[in-house]
């Protein structure tokens, strides 16, 4: 119960679909979703395996609450060795596909090998078949979806898809599903691409069955009342995530052309007032409305309406000009860190980011990482296809992000994502990544556990493993964010192999209440914090075995070496190498950054 | 002296009132004098900067504040 107990495993080099029972014993010991499907990635597919090849297996899993009325309860992942770093890649999404997928009667799908022409899977609750996808090779996210659902002649379908990006195998293209929530990080749609696999079609009528269904509702009940009247709930629902440019502006830590900077001097053009604010061509607002995902009682996400008359838009006649709007990372990395203040031309490339299946933060961390190779004349116009990239040109933003979304021309470089960029021509300081993946919105230098947080987190940069918000608005001291940065890690592993979203804020007793009702097992806060470092220390199992190692927990040099120009972080550097050891050492991890034989067996990893 | 004040991403119920970008407060007062003022009292659910320093909420009743200083009042969001 809550969870389906079923798998279903796609060989994708076989053409078969092949249903199994969920190995309960792993689902016990890693609840789902990240944490069990890090399981069986670490027990099927090969760490050292090239992660475009046939032997890197691609899981999409939900967790035991995906599909029931818990608030949120509508999330999947889709986790598989990442494009970009070769580390696990656990990217997490909503929307309404994870909770059909559950409600098909599957926890798991695993794909392995490599099919030799273009397929989609269609689910219809235990039917599963692999259809041919030459027709749609070629296509946008944007046209797959409406296609497969002709097709099907059922408008009710869930389908997560990749767009050409994934086909082209762009490092860091995504799993777009419902047209505009994404899978997004770490280029888990570039392995989707690598296999050929175009979508996954889901149609699903069983339900999702709860153990103690008064129970439930009465721990949802709770849970869902503190979130309704909790202030970050309104905020979130009214404004989205956007609000976090002004503070990290005000504080010194948005990260700006290239980190080059960390307060934006054209704040006001991209930030939510500027979304909220009638435009002068047609005295319409950016921002249009919001929207929910399953189950969901907070709606954060933002629906935009572009300017019709934008030149974005000349020659793009039949483009929606509706759809999903800048979250705050969209908005930095497409605003702030290219030095970018026309938000129409902003919300036109994270329009294409969700057509063409690609991370916005990435494609914009890498065009900011291209613009100083250009600034500083390692690149030039021969290059890029004549286009001057400049700090601050909408136009090259446009540009690139069409060429991108399309593997073409210089589009074709800028998919290599900032690392293999900057390698390639010779500035591998320029990019701001972390194991291959490009940073989010928050620089390590003002936000000292930020830092420590990229440097440490499994799947490269990224601020949903950690949570030291709190603390680094506060304290810009290296003392005591080890310990901060860890508890949240583990917190955040639990939440995400539950099934739901890390934005209500859920207290771990309020997981272990939902869980408790939900399914058999032990879910005290206790043991889900057990849990949560139980799948932290298997994730850094699988990196050591694919080769990583503590040389890379580190940061971009920028931030290590040249102190913050501005901000109350000024004249600072993030002294990663007063935090590192404590966290190794709280972690119960070697000075090599190994678990060591009594952590595992601690965690019954051994 | 006068301390120039700015709102960042505040919850409607942590503002003072609106449009209010002055304070005017008796020589030598510390930062918790400045909140007292403002109605805000000893809540912790926002955060604040003196020009361009962070100060903790520790410290509130120590800092001493000075004419013409900027103090910056701010949510602790997650972004996403």
């Amino acid at each position: 119960m809550s969870w389906q107990g079923r798998v279903l495993r796609v060989n994708l080099t076989a053409g078969t679909c092949e249903g199994e029972n969920i190995n309960s014993e792993w689902a016990l010991s890693f609840l789902g979703q990240r944490g069990l499907a890090t399981k069986y990635m670490m027990a099927e597919s090969d760490p050292a395996a090239d992660p475009l090849s046939p032997a890197n297996n691609l899981i999409f899993a939900t967790g035991p609450l995906t599909g029931t009325p818990a608030s949120t309860g509508g999330r999947y992942s889709v986790i598989t060795k990442g494009a970009l770093g070769g580390a696990i890649a656990c990217s997490n999404s909503g929307g309404h596909f994870g909770a059909e997928l559950k409600n098909a009667g599957w926890d798991i799908i695993i794909f392995e090998g490599r099919s030799e022409k273009p397929v989609y899977l269609f689910i219809d609750d235990d039917d599963a078949q692999l259809l041919d996808a030459s027709a749609l090779w070629g296509k946008s996210v944007w046209e797959t979806e409406p296609a497969i659902k002709t097709l099907h002649q059922d408008p009710e379908i869930k389908i997560a898809s990749i767009g050409v990006a994934g086909e082209k195998m762009v490092r860091y293209a995504c799993v777009v599903n419902d047209l505009d929530r994404a899978a997004g990080r770490s280029g888990v749609g570039a392995v989707m691409g690598s296999k050929q696999l175009k979508a996954i079609a889901v149609r699903g009528n069983k339900g999702v069955q709860i153990k103690d269904m008064a129970g439930f509702l009465a721990a949802a009940a709770v849970s869902n009342k503190r979130i309704a009247e909790s202030g970050s709930s309104k905020r979130l629902s009214q404004s989205g995530t956007i609000p976090m440019m002004n503070v990290t502006n005000s504080y010194g830590s948005l990260p700006t052309r290239n980190n080059q900077e960390l307060q934006f001097d054209g704040i006001d053009t991209v930030n939510v007032q500027a979304m909220k604010a009638p435009r002068k061509s047609d005295g319409k607002a950016n921002l249009k409305t919001n929207k929910a995902c399953f189950a969901c009682t907070i709606g954060c996400a933002r629906v935009s309406q572009m300017d019709p008359d934008h030149f974005s838009l000349i020659e793009r006649k039949n483009f929606p000009t509706v759809s999903g709007g800048l979250e705050y990372e969209s908005g930095y990395s497409l605003g702030p860190m290219v030095g970018v203040t026309d938000i129409e031309a902003a919300t036109y490339a994270n329009y294409v980011c969700n057509e063409q299946g690609m991370d916005p933060i990435s494609f914009g961390v890498t065009l900011s990482a291209a613009m100083e190779l250009f600034e500083t004349g390692a690149l030039t116009e021969k290059e890029t296809g004549g286009v001057k990239l400049n700090f601050g040109s909408a136009e090259a933003l446009v540009t690139m992000v069409d060429l991108t979304g399309r593997g073409e021309g210089f589009g074709e470089e800028l998919g290599l994502g900032s690392m293999r960029l900057c390698e390639k021509y010779g500035h591998p300081e320029f990019s701001m990544a972390v194991k291959g993946q490009e940073i989010p919105g928050y620089d390590g230098r003002a936000m000292q556990g930020m830092g420590l947080a990229y440097a440490t987190s499994n799947r490269g940069a990224c601020h949903l493993r950690a949570s030291p918000y709190g603390d680094d608005f506060e304290h810009i001291r290296p003392e005591g964010k080890a310990r901060i940065v860890i508890d949240t890690q583990d917190e955040t592993g639990a939440t995400d192999s539950a099934g739901i979203c890390q934005f209500p804020g859920y207290t771990l007793e309020e997981i272990s209440a939902l869980l408790s009702a939900a399914c058999d097992g032990d879910w005290s806060p206790e043991n889900l914090n057990v849990v949560g470092e139980r799948i932290w220390n298997l994730e850094r199992q699988f990196n050591l075995a694919a080769g990583l190692t503590a040389a890379d927990d580190t940061l971009p040099e920028r931030m290590l070496k040249e102190p913050a120009s501005s901000g109350a972080g000024k004249g600072r550097v993030c002294e990663l190498d007063k935090m590192l050891p404590e966290y190794y050492e709280l972690r119960g991890w070697d000075k090599e950054g190994q678990p060591t034989k009594e952590t595992l067996k601690r965690l019954s990893l051994s | 002296m006068k301390i120039h004040l700015n709102f960042v991403a505040l919850e409607v119920n942590h503002l003072p009132a609106e449009g209010k970008d002055e304070l005017d407060l008796i020589e030598g007062s510390n930062l918790d004098a400045a909140l007292q003022a403002l109605g805000l009292g000893d809540d912790k659910s926002y955060l604040t900067l003196l020009n361009d320093d962070s100060i903790p909420t520790s410290l509130r009743a120590t800092t001493i504040l000075a004419d013409g200083d900027t103090l910056t009042l701010f949510s602790p969001i997650k972004g996403g």
